[in-house]
């Protein structure tokens, strides 16, 4: 058994299909522009029900993924990683996160939806098993009132530089309501500030535009989100709060995600009566290595270049139907008396599912195969 | 179409797929004994994971065509 706990994509796929991750893409960030279809050229590894290009998944993974990685690549200067959490209160409420991370030249995004799991276990889930650093194993019950705990790490020395803001209750631009109350020092909006750079304002505005701007989030009922860009020496964060119309943007020196995660993602996702337990110990994936001795792959008869996209795509369909074929036969295997029938059926209903997913791919490559004909005529 | 080296080494990379889902697939039911579910569940696992990959593989292959659409597009009307 090899152990995997700390592969992203492996761990993302067992949670998909345990079902607590709904959606997911992992795709490489290509250095430079960020051409349209980026993600899909680029992909590594995704789970999803249907196809990456029907509307669902576009609107709740594709394009928020995309806007992100816009947003990080303007932000340019984060330097282990950038991450994005957004959904409704509650601890355990369906939550878009997103992550933009790795050494330069070999960058890497993740965006997945994910169920019943709270901030500090997707932290954790990101922090182990995408970073790959280790997580703690100590919890400490945090202060429920983020805005107070802002203020002792300011006084601490922790925050270098930090706002607090009233979100306004009447219908407003907020992206222009924001840059207004920036170059108001004396706005009523403003609750606490501390530092006076220019960085802050800089970055509330960017990311206010961005948040304000990006359909998931308006679609979200009672939207909360965490933005944090985690650099070599401080970490970025911005937390909107719209339930209780706050909105901070802070400099942290010192914090860890994890730290970050527990004394802030916490208290702002959770609801009153909801309790506060101890994040369960990341879940380890283990794979085991192929028993099937992997054959050289024969050069292909349809290898040669000079043989038209066209056949060879008619001929995966075809194998591909054989292989539909094949494992239909053997879902009809009637030896099951021995075995526990209620797991027989679980499997076999999975299996049924991937027969008609590979039903489906063949059927793709006929309408690709097609298309390739035209393309031609 | 031949030409187009990406759109060749696409085609290849699904070509492997197919064949160790081949491989997959028929390392099942063999001398008359059946997998027991702990055999079959693995065998599904891999075959999901493969199922999941050729299916990335075509993603990829339908945004070639597309752009290949694309372009033929604009060049039958003249960039227009």
């Amino acid at each position: 058994m090899i152990s995997l706990s700390k592969d992203i994509e492996t761990h993302l796929q067992a949670l998909y299909h345990s079902g607590q991750v709904s959606g997911y893409i992992v795709s490489k960030l290509p250095e430079g522009t960020l051409k349209t279809g980026w993600i899909e050229q680029g992909l590594l590894s995704k789970g999803m029900k249907g196809n990456l290009r029907d509307k669902n998944n576009q609107e709740s993974l594709v394009i928020p993924a995309d806007r992100f990685a816009r947003l990080a690549r303007d932000r340019g200067d984060w330097g282990d990683a950038a991450i994005v959490i957004i959904g409704s209160k509650g601890l355990t409420s369906t939550k878009f996160v997103s992550m933009a991370y790795g050494v330069k030249g070999s960058h890497s995004l993740i965006a997945f939806q994910m169920r019943n799991t709270s901030p500090i276990e997707i932290v954790r889930l990101l922090v182990q098993d995408a970073l790959g650093k280790n997580v703690s194993t100590t919890f400490d019950e945090p202060n429920l009132d983020y805005v107070e705990q802002l203020q002792m790490d300011t006084s601490k020395g922790e925050v270098s530089e930090m706002i607090v803001l009233s979100l306004p209750k009447k219908q407003v631009k907020v992206s222009e309501w924001m840059k207004e109350t920036l170059l108001s020092p004396s706005s009523d909006s403003i609750e606490v500030q501390h530092g006076s750079s220019n960085t802050i304002p800089r970055f509330a505005a960017l990311v206010t535009r961005w948040l304000t701007g990006l359909e998931l989030f308006k679609k979200t009922p009672n939207p909360i989100a965490a933005l944090i860009f985690v650099g070599k020496k401080s970490m970025e964060v911005c937390l909107w709060d719209q339930p209780q119309r706050k909105t901070v943007f802070a400099t942290f020196n010192v914090h860890t995600l994890e730290v970050l995660s527990s004394s802030y993602l916490t208290p702002l996702w959770l609801v009153p009566g909801e309790s506060v337990t101890a994040p369960k110990p990341t879940r380890q994936v283990t794979v085991e290595t192929s028993k099937t001795a992997t054959k050289p792959l024969k050069p292909s008869p349809i290898s040669s270049s000079s043989i038209d996209a066209e056949k060879r795509l008619a001929h995966l369909s075809k194998r591909l139907e054989s292989v539909e074929f094949q494992l239909q036969s053997s879902s009809r295997d009637p030896d099951s008396s021995t075995a526990d029938t209620g797991i027989l059926e679980v499997l076999q209903t999975r299996l049924s599912e991937n027969i008609e997913r590979i039903e489906a791919l063949s059927r793709r490559l006929v309408e690709l195969e097609k298309r390739i004909r035209k393309i031609r005529s | 179409m031949s030409k187009d080296k990406d759109f060749v080494r696409d085609i290849e990379a699904l070509a492997a797929k197919i064949t160790t889902l081949e491989q997959t697939s028929i390392t099942s039911s063999h001398e008359g004994r059946f997998d027991s579910p702990a055999q079959l569940m693995m065998r599904i696992n891999a075959v999901q994971t493969l199922v999941d990959q050729i299916e990335i593989e075509i993603d990829k292959l339908e945004m070639r065509v597309s752009a290949i659409e694309h372009v033929g597009f604009r060049l039958r009307t003249n960039g227009q």
